[in-house]
């Protein structure tokens, strides 16, 4: 027997290195190939010359719009434990605040977002105090209250809002001073922000504050032995909710060009916490697969088929079927449900190989 | 009595234990990182320098082998193809062993038999054919020639090889000393203006504390003075006093309703006492009044607490949970979270690397990265003392340890219990119902009854004491 | 000043109705509230089913208004049993129930175009005349059907409380609503209670449905809308400590609507939610509830 010189066993044992392993484990792998495939999919429908229906894109885009702000529903109710119905109202405030700057100046589209966010921030404070006292049904109510009054308000005839009318015509906004965008392109710009902002969440999930939120609602007494400071994580809960809420509704007026306050109920509130507790998690994943189902299969999928074109309640129908067997049968969510059902496959795969070739020596 | 003194304006007061905190909070934290920072720059040296190594192998391999003498060349070539058809085997011959288990339970013995058989026969044909064709291409017998362009060829590769690998460790070496050099270069920097910044707000606290130190006794480290807590007219604490020595297991016990927990809830602030004091020797020495810090700044001043009934967040592993101990003593402020900036990212480290170790110490370190649900319940008890500890406490205050416990299992946290005291030089004030725990670890038990102090003093002196067999057994 | 007057007590006495058909909801939920540990967001949805049922009854069997009221009634029992006993049992957790209810909101909103049509139906009044009176020399009038409402929804609530402080039922109901796992160890079937609370929490919708549709003799399915809102409201007000608050809550809700509308129509709910708000606020457990203190 010949040895050679050096041993080589080693190069057996790991054949290949493995990048594309570690680079599936990164926690933002999911999300990095989501957006390209986002971006590849409004490319396909800019050059693809039909391939890609209009409405899908349009889907995409509001689906998009409303995960930024079930973002941050996701944290103030999946971390911090607060249920709030404010939601749609903030959106609709965020819409009139970016019409009312891209009406009247040529202002770029980070000084718009970055105005809004400040003043989204003010409001949460706001909004916090008011609800620093109360939970569970009382929290919903005070939430609800607010909701209503800001919804009367968008309704008076004002110059802000636009009354009853609404605002209309609002010009597309620009990037940096000078890159005017389109129809098309603020696919783009929303696609950015919304990254952004997952990236952003998955930050706030992996950090203490993080772990401070969810340790509040699990236990008060708890968080409060640990040093965590009830008061300041309740206000930034509602903070952050109310920024995603706010920046959700600039990049619904600079797509949408127009806002009218019919829009801006407690019923959005309520599809936008639907979309959440579908997910099942704060994590963006969960909120990404409830807002699919709830806000693109219905007008991307469904609308193309004959039936629900003649039945537009039977869509909404089966969501609320839906959202009971997935609630009453999996409290974890669909991204549980995947989990399980990847777990499943496994254990088939698994299964079918001791069939195949028996217990491992 | 001393008076409590009210001339500290509160809010200078509260600005200067901020400070003081967060310079000592820095400090501690520029102590343990040197050490965090090495190992896991070791970690990841160690890391690349596999994959550097498994790189150089891979280049080495085809050239050693075409240097070796002709022979020999062919035998290593020979022996390695043959192995690596032996193992494409491997998958089928167990295929095969499984279908003939399955077969002798359908079709019978001798139809197994047959099958396996012939299909082992076939798996052999298959090898013996390979090795035939192996031998055909690898002849042996071709002398000991060696091909001295290919020896050539594999001596530069090694030599290559060697010396960049070389280079390769040194720069990795001289790197790591780099970042060391500059992260120590950076604590000592900040060392002078830490330390001032600490005497000086401890200066001016120890100046206005709030009892002199005659008073408070040179080893206790908390006294109850007149402690009273009313709710609407029923009396849970009236008028308990006494002192825990510094380093000790002190215990309270009484019947149920004695106020024992309520006791708890005045030192942690989650009741404000309706009168009296708490008196508490905080982490510098310095004596402080508890009533004039707010329910989450307790465990900022030393004293972290367990509760009755587990608080564990179970959507959380454990060693995310721990983390959740360590809460009140991170820097990074809001924005360094929101984007998860490298001062986060180390002081998660260095509060990871403790984590791990104290989940070592207490040995369930196998769970750390699962969520709480369905563990045993001692070692969630465990794994609640190990957040305690996350905070460097210099007491801690245990409400019901070894309720739901077996005991083996209480024996096991009596152990721990000590081990804690010892290792990490803490106070242990606990509030038992098990009698068997109390008198095994407690240096000194305070026996209490509706509120009122029955008895005080060793675990044999109250076991032996009237008064409490009394309370809790009923007068004949 | 005193056409004033006249004016505020006739809006107050024109809402009648609205009084009863509140009051009935409010019970409604809290009688869910407290054994189910639910606010039930969807019982206007499913009491709308029983006000098209009824409607159904009256336009395409020729069922009389009270055998189509009865037998409405009677539906929604039926389907809030059943609702507890298939659904929401099964679902743990006060926020995931919560979500429950807004799904059926969802679904029935959805399903009740697909069984009944998508054009309203009518209901007539019960009683057709109006009642008029003079009181401090101001002329006032009120519809005899809004008077019966409000006298049948009473009737209907004292004997609800009745039941509740008098008949074993009500006992189990009051224990489970107290502490679910103690009751269900003294031997009190916690979910049959549960469900009967549904049953009837139903029923009481239905019939503040059919109320309601007799007044405007109109059912749609945002009838009862309004109505959903504002009894969460009279809840909270009146405190879910107790039975009686909310029914309380649920008297003085309408009222001050009334008078808020009076004083700006377009504000007037909004006004609503303002206050309410600053109640809550400042009384946390409501006007009749008492603070409960957690155990560390």
């Amino acid at each position: 027997m010949v040895t050679l010189k050096n041993d080589y066993s080693e190069l057996e044992k790991t054949a290949k290195p493995k990048y594309a392993a570690k680079a599936v484990r990164h926690p933002l792998f999911g999300y990095i190939v989501l957006t390209l495939i986002l971006m590849a999919v409004q490319l396909l429908f800019i050059f693809g010359d039909g391939i890609i229906p209009l409405n899908v894109t349009q889907a995409i885009m509001q689906t998009m719009i409303y995960v930024v702000a079930g973002l941050g529903v996701g944290i103030l109710l999946m971390m911090a434990g607060l249920m709030s119905f404010g939601t749609g109202a903030f959106i609709g405030l965020g819409t009139y605040m970016a019409a009312y700057i891209l009406k009247d100046m040529v202002a770029p589209y980070t000084l718009i977002l970055a105005i809004v966010a400040v003043a989204a921030v003010l409001i949460g404070i706001v909004v916090g105090f008011i609800s620093l006292r109360v939970r569970g049904m009382h929290l919903i109510i005070i939430t609800l209250a607010l909701a209503t009054v800001l919804y009367t308000l968008y309704y008076l005839p004002n110059s802000f809002t636009g009354g009853a009318l609404g605002v209309s015509r609002v010009p597309f906004p620009e990037l940096f001073m000078f890159l005017k965008t389109s129809r098309d392109t603020i696919y783009f710009v929303i696609l950015f922000v919304m990254f952004l902002l997952i990236v952003i969440t998955m930050n706030i999930i992996n950090s203490p504050m993080g772990r401070a939120m969810l340790s509040m609602s699990n236990s008060e007494s708890l968080a409060q032995a640990m040093g965590i400071n009830l008061l300041k994580y309740r206000l930034l809960a509602f903070i952050v909710a109310t920024v995603f809420s706010m920046l959700s509704g600039v990049l619904y007026i600079s797509y949408m060009q127009s806002s009218i306050y019919a829009t801006w109920t407690s019923g959005l509130a309520m599809n936008i916490l639907i979309a959440v507790i579908l997910g099942g998690t704060a994590k963006p994943a969960g909120v990404l697969i409830g807002s699919f189902v709830i806000f693109t299969v219905d007008y991307a999928f469904l609308k193309n088929i004959e039936f629900f074109q003649k039945n537009p309640q039977a869509s909404l129908f089966f969501n609320g079927i839906v959202i009971i067997l997935i609630i009453a049968k999996y409290p974890g969510g669909l991204i549980r449900l995947l989990g399980s059902i990847r777990n499943g496959a496994k254990q088939t795969a698994a299964k079918v190989r001791l069939y195949r070739y028996g217990p491992e020596k | 009595m001393a008076q409590k003194n009210n001339s500290v304006n509160k809010p200078a007061m509260r600005r200067f234990v901020k400070k003081r905190d967060k310079a000592y909070d820095s400090l501690i934290f520029n102590e343990k990182y040197p050490d965090v920072a090495c190992a896991l720059i070791d970690q990841k040296n160690l890391r690349l320098l596999k994959q550097r190594e498994l790189k150089m192998k891979k280049r080495l391999l085809p050239l050693e082998i075409a240097a070796l003498p002709a022979s020999d060349k062919n035998e290593v070539l020979f022996a390695r193809e043959l192995e690596a058809f032996k193992k494409s085997q491997d998958l089928p011959r167990r295929a095969v062993e499984q279908t003939h288990q399955r077969k002798i339970k359908k079709a019978g013995e001798l139809a197994a038999k047959q099958y396996r058989d012939g299909a082992v026969a076939r798996l052999d044909a298959a090898l013996a054919a390979k090795t035939e064709e192996l031998r055909q291409k690898y002849p042996g017998g071709v002398g000991s020639a060696v091909d001295k362009d290919a020896l050539a060829r594999y001596q530069q590769a090694e030599m290559e090889e060697t010396t960049a690998l070389e280079s390769f460790m040194a720069k990795q070496a001289a790197d790591k000393k780099r970042r060391l050099d500059s992260i120590n270069a950076r604590i000592a920097a900040q060392k002078p203006r830490l330390d001032e910044a600490f005497n000086t707000a401890n200066e001016k606290l120890r100046a206005s504390a709030v009892l002199d130190e005659a008073s408070f006794g040179k080893d206790n480290i908390l006294s109850i003075r007149g402690l009273k807590m009313y709710f609407s007219g029923i009396k849970a604490v009236d008028d308990l006093s006494f002192n825990i020595k510094k380093g000790e297991i002190f215990g309270l016990i009484g019947p149920n309703g004695a106020g024992k927990t309520t006791v708890f809830n005045c030192v942690t602030q989650f009741y404000k006492p309706t009168g009296g004091e708490v008196y508490y020797r905080d982490r510098y020495g310095g004596v402080v009044s508890l009533t004039d810090y707010k329910t989450p700044e307790i465990v900022k001043v030393g004293i972290s607490r367990t509760f009755q009934n587990l608080e564990l967040v179970y959507w959380l592993s454990i060693l995310d949970n721990l983390l959740v101990g360590a809460h009140g003593f991170y820097r990074a402020n809001l924005a360094d979270q929101f984007l998860h900036t490298g001062r986060l990212k180390r002081e998660e480290e260095v509060f990871r690397n403790r984590a791990i170790q104290l989940l070592d110490r207490l040995g369930i370190l196998a769970y750390k990265d699962v969520p709480p649900f369905g563990l045993p319940y001692g070692v969630l008890k465990k794994v609640e003392l190990a957040r305690t500890l996350m905070s460097l406490p210099r007491m801690i205050i245990l409400d019901e340890p070894a309720a739901g416990l077996n005991d083996a299992e209480t024996e096991d946290l009596a152990e721990i219990i000590r081990v804690i005291r010892d290792d990490f030089n803490c106070t242990i004030f606990l509030v038992e119902h098990d009698m068997n725990l109390v008198m095994a670890v407690c240096d000194t038990v305070c026996t209490i009854s509706f509120g009122k102090m029955l008895a005080m003093g060793s675990p044999e002196e109250i076991q032996n004491s009237k008064v409490v067999q009394e309370a809790y057994l009923g007068t004949e | 000043m005193s056409n004033v007057f006249h004016d505020i007590f006739q809006l107050i006495l024109s809402n009648f109705h609205i009084i009863g058909v509140l009051a009935l909801t409010t019970v409604g939920l809290s009688l869910t509230f407290k054994t189910a540990n639910v606010a039930n967001f969807a019982q206007a949805i499913t009491s709308t089913i029983g006000a098209y049922v009824a409607g159904l009854l009256l336009r395409d069997f020729g069922f009389g208004p009270w055998e189509s009221m009865i037998i409405g009634v009677a539906v929604c029992f039926v389907i809030g049993f059943l609702l507890d006993a298939a659904v929401v049992r099964h679902v743990g957790g006060g926020g995931g129930r919560i979500m429950v209810t807004i799904g059926l909101i969802v679904l029935i909103t959805a399903a009740i175009p697909l069984v009944f049509g998508t054009i309203p139906y009518n209901f007539p009044r019960f009683f057709t005349g109006q009642i008029e009176f003079r009181l401090f020399g101001q002329d006032f009038n009120v519809t005899q059907n809004a008077m019966f409402i409000l006298i049948a929804s009473a009737v209907v609530i004292a004997v609800i409380f009745s039941a509740l402080r008098f008949t074993k039922w009500g006992l189990g109901v009051r224990g489970t609503a107290s502490n679910i796992y103690v009751a269900s160890m003294m031997g009190v079937n916690t979910n049959m209670m549960t469900a009967l609370s549904w049953a009837i929490s139903s029923a009481c919708g239905g019939l503040a449905a059919v109320f309601l549709a007799s007044q405007t003799q109109l059912i749609s399915i945002t009838m009862l809308g309004a109505t959903q809102a504002n009894s969460l409201l009279a809840f909270v007000v009146g405190g879910f400590a107790s039975f009686y608050g909310p029914a309380i809550g649920a008297a003085i809700i309408p009222i001050v609507l009334s008078l808020l509308t009076f004083v700006s129509s377009i504000w007037a709910s909004a006004l609503l939610y303002i206050i309410v708000m600053i109640v809550i606020l400042i009384k946390p457990a409501g006007l009749f509830g008492k603070k409960s203190v957690k155990k560390v």
